[in-house]
C-alpha cells in the first residue's frame, strides 16, 4: 500500500513530464493532423480510398506511437539520471524497482492517452472517407474543429496562466477528439444513411487495442534500455527491434525447424505481425475476444520479461 | 557518543566501459560523524566529497571498505526515511510549482495528507516562498530553487540531514537562515553533514570537519583542535578614553613578553552588518518582493 502511493506519485509525474515535452505534442499533433487530413487528401482518388485511409491512419498511429513510446520512456529514465532528478528521488525511501516500474507505467499511461486521441481521430477519418467521391462532412468538420479549438484554447490558457502550452494542448485534443466522435455520432452517413452505432467502423478499435499492446512492449523495452543507454540509441534499437519483429515470420519462420539461432531470434523478437490485423477489418469482422486476450497475455509476458531485465540492470546502476 | 555515519577504509574507483579503473575518487578514508553534531566535509573540487555523499545515500556503491548510516546499510530503503538530502544542484521539475514539488516529495515520504499540508505550509513560510507557491520553479532564480531544495530535504523531519553546498547561490540573508537552521537542527539532536567551499560558513556551524584532497582525508577533528593557535593570545577590552592608557598597556606587555604585541580595533563581520542594513531597508519598503521574502522563523514542526 505504501509503495503504491509512491508508485502512483512517480508514475503520474512521469506521465505529465512526458506529455509536457514539446516533442510529445509535436509528434502527437503531426499524427493527429495527418490522420484527420487523410480523407481530404485521399477521398477523391480512384477506388478503395476508404481502405487506404484506414490503413494509413492506423500506420500513422503505430509509427507515431512507437516514436513517442521509445522517446518518452528513454527520456523518462536517461534524462532524469543525467539531470539528477533520479538521484533526488532515490535518496528518498523509494526502492529502485518502484521507481523504474513507475516511470515505465507513467510513460505507458501517456501512450494510452495518445492512443485514445489517435483512435478517435482514426474513427472520424475512416468515417469521413468511407465513400469514394463523397466526403462525410459530419465527421470531417468536427475532427478539424477539434484540432483548431484545442490549439486555440491551449494558447489562450497559456497566455492567461503561463502554464505549459504543450500539456494543455494535448489534454484539450484528448477532450475534443472524442467529443467530435460523439457529435458526429448524431448524424447519419451521407449515402446509405447509417445511424449510430452503424455510422462508425468500431472494429478499428479492436485493431487499435492490439496496436496499443504492441506499444506497451515498446515502452517496456525502451525503459529497460534507458537504464544504460541515452535516448538516441534507445530509439534506434527499439525501431530495429520492432522492424525485425514485423518481419520475423518471413525472416525466421522458414528456418525454425533447422536453426537454433532462428528459433532464439523468433522467440526474443516481438511478433508484431500478431498485432497488425487489418485483414480482419477487410473481412468486416470483429476480432474475437479470445484473440485479444491472448495477444494481451503475450504482450504482458514479453513486457514483463523486458521490465525484469530493466529492474535487474537498474538495481546495479550507479547514479553519479 | 554513537556515530550516525561510520566509514571504514572506504574507497571508490570509477571504471570505464571495459571495467578498467578510470578515476580513484575516494581512497580508503575512515571517519565517523557523531550523532547530534554538525560535521563538515571540506575539500577542493574533485576531492571526493560528492562521491562520499552519494555512497552515504546509496546512490554509488563502495569499491572497498564498509559504510554504515544510522546503523544500517546505505542501500537500505527504510533508513532513507530518516535522511534529508539537499543535492549540490537543485534537482527540481521545472514545470511543477513549489506546492506541487513538496506535495510530490511528501508522497514519496508517505506522509499522511494532513501532516504533509501542514509541513508544506510551514516550510514555504520558513523559506520565504509562500507568496510564490503557485509559480513554476523553472521561473525561479538559483537561490529560490535552492530554498525549495532545502524545504524538500526537511519535509520528513529527518534525523540525518545531508547538505551538499547548502549556501551556494543564496543571498546573505538566505545563507544566514541556512546556518541558523543547521544550528537549530543540531540543537534538537539532529545530525548534519555538510559540504561547502565557503569556509567561513563551515566555521560558523561545524563542530567537526574532515578535509579531503585527492580522495584522502588530510585532516580530521574538531574545529577548536584544528584551528586554535595555542602560541598566541588575544586580549579584548573597551577602547580607553585616556590616550596614554594604550601606550602604558603596550609598554607593560612588551616588558612582560619581551616581544612587540600587535594592537588593532576588532572588526565586526560583514555578514551581520549586511543583514542589519538590509533589514532596515526592508522595514521601509512599500512594494511587495518578487523574489524570496526575508527570512522567516524556523518551521514549527522543526522546533518540536
Amino acid at each position: 500500500m505504501r509503495a503504491a502511493v509512491q508508485f502512483f506519485a512517480i508514475a503520474r509525474l512521469a506521465a505529465l513530464e512526458a506529455i509536457r515535452r514539446p516533442v510529445f505534442l509535436l509528434v502527437s499533433l503531426s499524427v493527429l493532423a495527418g490522420i484527420v487530413a487523410l480523407p481530404l487528401l485521399l477521398n477523391y482518388t480512384l477506388g478503395d480510398s476508404a481502405r487506404i485511409i484506414r490503413d494509413s491512419a492506423l500506420a500513422l498511429y503505430f509509427v507515431g506511437g512507437l516514436l513517442l513510446a521509445a522517446h518518452a520512456a528513454g527520456e523518462a529514465l536517461s534524462r532524469e539520471l543525467r539531470r539528477g532528478t533520479a538521484a533526488a528521488i532515490l535518496a528518498k525511501p523509494v526502492s529502485r524497482a518502484v521507481f523504474f516500474l513507475a516511470k515505465a507505467a507513467g510513460v505507458g499511461a501517456a501512450i494510452f492517452l495518445f492512443s485514445v486521441a489517435a483512435l478517435a481521430a482514426t474513427l472520424l477519418a475512416v468515417r469521413a472517407g468511407a465513400s469514394d467521391l463523397r466526403l462525410d462532412w459530419a465527421a470531417a468538420v468536427p475532427a478539424l474543429l477539434a484540432l483548431v479549438f484545442a490549439l486555440a484554447l491551449a494558447g489562450t490558457w497559456n497566455h492567461r496562466t503561463r502554464r505549459p502550452f504543450t500539456s494543455a494542448a494535448f489534454f484539450l485534443l484528448l477532450f475534443f477528439l472524442p467529443l467530435a466522435v460523439a457529435v458526429s455520432a448524431f448524424f447519419p452517413t451521407p449515402l446509405d444513411h447509417l445511424v449510430f452505432p452503424a455510422n462508425f467502423t468500431w472494429a478499428i478499435l479492436d485493431v487499435g487495442l492490439l496496436l496499443f499492446f504492441c506499444l506497451g512492449m515498446v515502452v517496456a523495452l525502451a525503459a529497460a534500455l534507458a537504464t544504460r543507454l541515452s535516448v538516441t540509441p534507445v530509439l534506434l534499437i527499439c525501431a530495429g527491434f520492432f522492424l525485425f519483429g514485423l518481419m520475423s515470420d518471413y525472416l525466421f519462420g522458414p528456418h525454425l525447424a533447422g536453426s537454433l539461432a532462428a528459433r532464439a531470434a523468433y522467440a526474443v523478437l516481438p511478433n508484431v505481425q500478431a498485432f497488425w490485423l487489418l485483414d480482419a477489418l477487410d473481412a468486416a469482422a470483429r476480432i474475437p475476444v479470445s484473440y485479444v486476450v491472448l495477444s494481451a497475455a503475450y504482450a504482458a509476458a514479453w513486457s514483463a520479461a523486458a521490465l525484469a531485465l530493466g529492474i535487474a540492470s537498474f538495481r546495479q546502476l550507479e547514479i553519479a | 557518543m554513537s556515530a550516525a555515519i561510520q566509514a571504514q577504509d572506504l574507497a571508490k574507483t570509477f571504471r570505464d566501459f571495459w571495467q578498467r579503473p578510470r578515476v580513484e575518487a575516494v581512497r580508503g578514508i575512515s571517519f565517523a560523524v557523531p550523532a547530534g553534531q554538525v560535521f563538515g566535509l571540506l575539500g577542493p573540487n574533485g576531492s571526493g566529497k560528492s562521491t562520499t555523499i552519494k555512497m552515504i545515500l546509496g546512490l554509488l556503491f563502495p569499491t572497498a571498505g564498509t559504510l554504515e548510516v544510522l546503523g544500517a546499510s546505505p542501500r537500505s530503503v527504510a533508513v532513507k526515511s530518516r535522511i534529508g538530502y539537499l543535492p549540490e544542484e537543485s534537482y527540481l521539475y521545472p514545470h511543477l510549482t513549489p506546492l506541487e514539488t513538496l506535495a510530490f516529495y511528501a508522497r514519496l515520504f508517505r506522509l499522511p495528507p494532513a501532516v504533509a499540508r501542514e509541513r508544506i505550509d510551514q516550510l514555504l513560510e520558513m523559506i520565504g516562498l509562500a507568496h510564490a507557491r503557485h509559480r513554476p520553479v523553472g521561473e525561479f532564480s538559483k537561490g529560490m530553487a535552492r530554498r525549495i531544495g532545502l524545504a524538500q530535504a526537511l519535509l520528513n523531519d529527518p534525523d540525518l540531514v545531508i547538505l551538499d553546498e547548502p549556501t551556494a547561490g543564496l543571498d546573505p540573508q538566505g545563507t544566514r537562515q541556512v546556518k541558523d537552521l543547521i544550528l537549530a537542527l543540531a540543537a534538537r539532536g539532529k545530525t548534519v553533514l555538510l559540504t561547502s567551499h565557503l569556509l567561513a560558513d563551515v566555521e560558523d556551524v561545524c563542530r567537526q570537519v574532515a578535509i579531503l584532497f585527492n580522495g584522502r582525508i588530510l585532516a580530521h577533528g574538531t574545529l577548536d583542535a584544528l584551528l586554535a593557535q595555542k602560541d598566541k593570545t588575544t586580549l579584548t577590552f573597551p577602547t580607553p578614553t585616556d590616550p596614554h592608557a594604550l601606550r602604558k598597556i603596550l609598554d607593560a606587555a612588551r616588558a612582560a613578553l619581551g616581544a612587540d604585541p600587535s594592537l588593532d580595533h576588532p572588526r565586526q563581520a560583514l555578514e551581520p552588518y549586511f543583514l542589519r542594513v538590509v533589514a532596515d531597508a526592508d522595514r521601509d519598503r512599500s512594494a511587495p518582493a518578487s523574489g524570496a521574502a526575508p527570512a522567516a522563523p524556523l518551521a514549527p514542526f522543526l522546533q518540536k
